[in-house]
């Protein structure tokens, strides 16, 4: 069973940043941007949020060429569910129009 | 190179070898992201951060394993050496808090692990007969069970130690 716990802060911010555009999928340095975050804060999130089926993560071919391809990130189905659940607010720096849409 | 990258690309290769053993997908993402990004300072900034990142990440290494063989350790010395009290309860606490802090996720396995030490050393001295020299009562199977109370304050140290560092990773 899931556990049910408070997310911190930050996880908000993520989800926010998230549900800004839901079904984009998103690198790392442009959610670090819009979640006003650090990298060292940002990736253990997605780590864990990726270990928890909150996050799916992919490979995707970066645009210029000679570039790595870069690993990019959208909240899972179950994500989705969890960010309407835990009611994101203006605080999170989310863009309440967007998230609040049905997915 | 400019010294901002070189120590850039240091930081961010140190964070990935940290990261490859227990999440490799992870370790190449932030290398990948690293290159990605333009602007000298941005990447500095992205390399520390990430470095931070693989210093806060639970790896599945052997770290954890090790610490509790060396957590255990201790209290069996501390407990072979000297008479059970609140001292006792004090070492008792600080390892259980300190493998709480280390491994939040294994809090049960740290407590029960730690507040076994006491009974498990009164059962080792029950069935051998060999005991420390000042110990004159004899050991018996209900003394090695009434130690087990020592779980508790096992699990309770462990589960503070588990507290600070989720509340620190908040």
């Amino acid at each position: 069973m899931a556990r049910s716990r408070i997310p911190s802060k930050q996880t908000r911010m993520v989800f926010a940043a998230l549900m800004a555009s839901p079904l984009e999928w998103r690198h790392g340095y442009d959610l670090a941007k819009s979640a006003a975050m650090s990298s060292g804060t940002l990736y253990p999130l997605l780590i864990r949020l990726h270990e928890r089926g909150l996050l799916l993560a992919q490979w995707k071919e970066a645009e210029r060429p000679g570039r790595p391809p870069r690993h990019v990130y959208r909240l899972s189905a179950k994500g989705l569910a969890y960010a309407r659940q835990i009611e994101l607010t203006a605080e999170d720096g989310v863009a309440l129009s967007v998230s609040r849409s049905p997915a | 190179m400019t010294v901002h990258d070189w120590l850039a690309n240091r930081l961010t290769h140190i964070a990935a070898t940290r990261l490859r053993r227990s999440h490799p997908d992870w370790a190449q993402a932030i290398l990948n992201e690293h290159a990605s990004i333009a602007g000298e300072k941005e990447r500095l900034g992205w390399a520390f951060g990430v470095l931070r990142a693989s210093l806060a990440v639970p790896s599945h290494d052997l770290f954890y394993p090790a610490a509790l063989t060396l957590a255990v350790s201790l209290m069996v010395l501390y407990q072979w050496s000297a008479d059970e009290g609140v001292a006792t309860l004090m070492v008792l606490g600080c390892l259980g808090g300190c493998l709480g802090f280390l491994r939040p996720k294994h809090f049960l396995l740290s407590g029960f692990a730690i507040g076994l030490v006491v009974s498990a050393v009164n059962g080792f001295e029950w069935l051998s007969g060999i005991h420390p020299e000042y110990e004159t009562t004899p050991r018996t199977l209900w003394i090695c069970l009434h130690w087990l109370i020592f779980i508790v304050p096992g699990l309770v140290s462990s589960i503070a130690g588990r507290r600070v560092r989720l509340k620190l990773l908040a």
